[in-house]
């Protein structure tokens, strides 16, 4: 007992560290922002008296789907991570395979390779981009910001981003698989081909679903790369996205309250949509088909 | 895009991008009735040096604070320097206030004081002001007044001309446009003549600049009706402008380009673009973006609707505004007016930072008649001048103008990218508009 009470203490220092800080960065931010999504500013008239602070209840959230911003934002990024998270995605995958099978000599080097768009800051990347787009002085005399094509050419960079972090992840997993099982599979026939597909892709099938979730998150947090480009192009709107348009409504039209509304409705989306993903992929498992 | 472009933006908004002449339609002469000071007791009180804090973005504010510490010791002003409203200026002292410790005086544009006010971000400062209003120009004072109250001090204003390439209108043997038929008629003749060459953009993402053309034909966006917000942004005026820019846009005589992107810059170095109808604090930005075609450039007076009459729209104008809880909003008041009105210090800003006066006597300082070499020598303020006298007394903002220029922006973004009509773009900012008024618990008046 007293053992136990002992090692309870250390794990309480321990934990204190991080603790402290995820109660001061995450959950007290979060909890003021549902705190502040349930208020409302009161004015009347023109409003040249000071506004007041009152209770609204849900007032907020019902607003957050009243004049379709949201919800076409949301169809926007749907589409969107239905055609780019599958593409980087796999990707990924193919890269961490050849890395893993292949290319040994230089494996240090191409995984660098891979991995340097990563390492480059978010909103530079996007700036750069923004450049090559731009039909006036991109070298490729496309126009790549029409209405129909941003959203595509914001794929682009994302996936051009984020595909080195990704097969890095889902290369680790490759390298933790006993490399007996190649052998013994090679031993007894198996091509290549059907090594990566029966052996290797299987036993990353959790870095894979890991992958997969952040993607899935991060599409709906797309924030950087529509930000940048509303400078380049007028296809892209300050609402292109629900997050760009909870920015703008808390700091352009001063709203917290709505915009607090709009991120934790974006939250609880992506966490039912992972969610969703996770029971997907796991009755896939059940049914063998991956 | 990036650093560049961002300095540019700064710029604009410094030489005081966004607009002015608010009160006219807020339905309240300047000194109407006089404001009860509420802070006034605190700010006498202290004995010793008062210290007025004071954020803003203007080039020449960091010097004119300078010169005014050196000959007023018992009244320091400490500048702060910080992003351009558009850029997070604005929200930054929202928050400021929000949070109990704003400067004293903040840079705040004509076209954002009203939402400034919604938000019981400024303090009334109408009993300080009133005995320096006659050292302005009336319309200014009108536009930093609301019901009868002021809430901030006026310094420049943005009235618009039309920029040309002297040597682009000579090679083609065009005219300089006196009326917008005339425009139309060139924007023709230039493109036919040279068909890489269009005579002006249209920026889809430029709201104020919009604005600025329907002001000169005489719409008035925003006004008070008795207790309630009127929203007009689909009015005669307004429209006018609409169509009259949809038949450039149709006949693609313009060139389409987000404004100050660098693509837009671009076709301005390349002599792509011929002309520009814009704001007087463009003087500056001109010349520090496209310096290449430095000395090729002129300016004529705005083209008017109707022959042989000269009326002018104006695009921005920042004052000063005494912010919710300064202690010393006598001497802000007092600093923020000699500002303005000081022919020293505002000789200086018309140098240092392109501003344009609204003092009563702002138009005969000297350096308005300095020569400027990027405009071949011509000493452009004086056309300016002129136009200044001309500015339509109507126009008026309201109390969310950035919801409504983002409204303008997307939906007009729309009507290049994906077609439609300007009209109907109207229709609906101006359905947004009312909608983000009303969201505000603030009452709209019908029709």
């Amino acid at each position: 007992m007293r053992g136990g009470g002992k090692t309870n203490r250390a794990a309480l220092v321990f934990l204190l560290p991080f603790g402290t800080l995820f109660v001061l960065f995450f959950v007290l931010p979060i909890g003021y922002a549902v705190n502040e999504s349930l208020y409302k500013l009161k004015r009347s008239g023109l409003g040249f008296g000071t506004p007041e602070r009152v209770f609204s209840g849900l007032a907020n959230y019902a607003a957050v789907f009243r004049d379709g911003t949201f919800l076409s934002g949301v169809r926007r990024l749907l589409l969107f991570g239905i055609v780019q998270v599958p593409i980087m995605l796999g990707l990924a995958l193919v890269l961490a395979l050849i890395l893993d099978g292949y290319a040994a000599r230089f494996t240090r080097f191409f995984r660098l390779v891979y991995f340097l768009p990563y390492a480059v800051p978010g909103v530079i990347a996007a700036i750069v981009w923004s450049f090559l787009y731009t039909p006036e002085i991109s070298p490729f005399g496309l126009d790549l910001l029409g209405d129909g094509v941003v959203l595509w050419s914001i794929g682009n960079i994302v996936t051009w981003t984020w595909t080195g972090f990704n097969m890095l992840v889902i290369y680790a997993a490759l390298k933790a698989i006993p490399r007996e099982l190649c052998e013994a599979a090679a031993m007894d026939g198996a091509s290549p081909w059907r090594v990566a597909w029966s052996i290797k892709v299987p036993m990353v099938r959790p870095s894979l679903i890991l992958t997969g979730v952040f993607s899935i998150i991060g599409t709906l947090q797309l924030f950087n790369e529509p930000t940048v480009l509303t400078g380049v192009t007028t296809a892209v709107s300050k609402s292109y996205t629900p997050l760009m348009w909870s920015l703008q409504v808390a700091l352009d039209n001063n709203d917290y309250s709505l915009g607090s509304a709009i991120a934790i409705v974006l939250a609880v989306l992506a966490g039912a949509l992972s969610f969703l993903f996770l029971r997907l992929s796991a009755w896939l498992t059940r049914r063998g088909v991956m | 895009m990036g650093v560049t472009q961002q300095a540019r933006r700064a710029v604009g908004l410094a030489g005081g991008m966004t607009a002015i002449l608010m009160a006219a339609a807020c339905g309240s002469g300047g000194a109407g009735e006089p404001g009860a000071p509420a802070a006034s007791a605190a700010s006498a009180a202290a004995g010793g040096p008062v210290t007025v804090e004071w954020w803003g973005w203007a080039p020449g504010y960091d010097k004119a604070a300078e010169a005014w510490n050196a000959s007023h010791p018992d009244i320091q002003v400490k500048y702060t320097q910080i992003e351009s409203g558009a850029k997070g200026g604005y929200q930054k002292m929202l928050a400021a206030v929000k949070a109990g410790n704003a400067p004293c005086l903040g840079q705040v544009g004509g076209e954002t004081l009203a939402s400034f006010l919604v938000e019981g971000a400024l303090e009334d400062i109408t009993g300080y002001a009133k005995d320096s209003n006659a050292k302005f120009q009336q319309w200014a004072v009108n536009s930093v007044t609301f019901g009868g109250r002021q809430v901030a001090v006026p310094v420049d204003s943005g009235p618009m001309g039309l920029y040309y390439r002297k040597d682009i209108f000579d090679k083609h043997k065009i005219e300089v446009p006196k009326t917008w038929d005339e425009f139309a008629a060139a924007a023709g003749k230039l493109h036919a003549a040279d068909p890489k060459v269009f005579l002006t953009s249209f920026n889809p993402d430029d709201m104020y600049g919009f604005s600025g053309y329907a002001w000169q034909a005489g719409a008035n966006w925003f006004s008070t009706s008795g207790d309630a917000w009127k929203v007009s942004i689909t009015d005669e005026p307004t429209l006018k402008v609409a169509n009259y820019w949809q038949g450039l846009l149709d006949k693609k005589l313009v060139d389409v380009k987000p404004a100050w992107s660098d693509a837009w810059f671009k076709d301005f170095t390349d002599g792509k673009i011929a002309s520009l109808v814009g704001a007087v604090w463009m003087t500056k930005v001109l010349e520090d973006s496209i310096p290449k075609t430095s000395g090729k450039w002129a300016v004529a007076p705005m083209p008017s609707w109707e022959a042989g009459t000269t009326v002018t729209g104006n695009v921005g104008g920042s004052p000063n505004a005494v912010l919710k809880g300064c202690a010393h909003p006598k001497e802000a008041v007092e600093f923020a007016t000699w500002l303005a009105t000081d022919p020293g210090a505002f000789d200086d800003l018309v140098v240092n930072g392109g501003l344009f006066p609204t003092s009563a006597d702002g138009t005969s300082l000297p350096a308005m008649k300095a020569p400027r070499p990027f405009y071949g020598d011509q000493p452009v303020f004086e056309v300016f001048s002129e136009a200044a006298r001309t500015v339509a007394p109507s126009f008026g903002w309201g109390p969310t103008t950035p919801v409504v220029n983002d409204a303008f922006n997307s939906a007009v973004g729309e009507v290049v990218t994906k077609g439609g009509s300007l009209a109907d773009a109207l229709k609906t900012v101006q359905e947004k508009a009312v909608a983000s008024i009303k969201d505000k618990g603030l009452s709209v008046a019908e029709g």
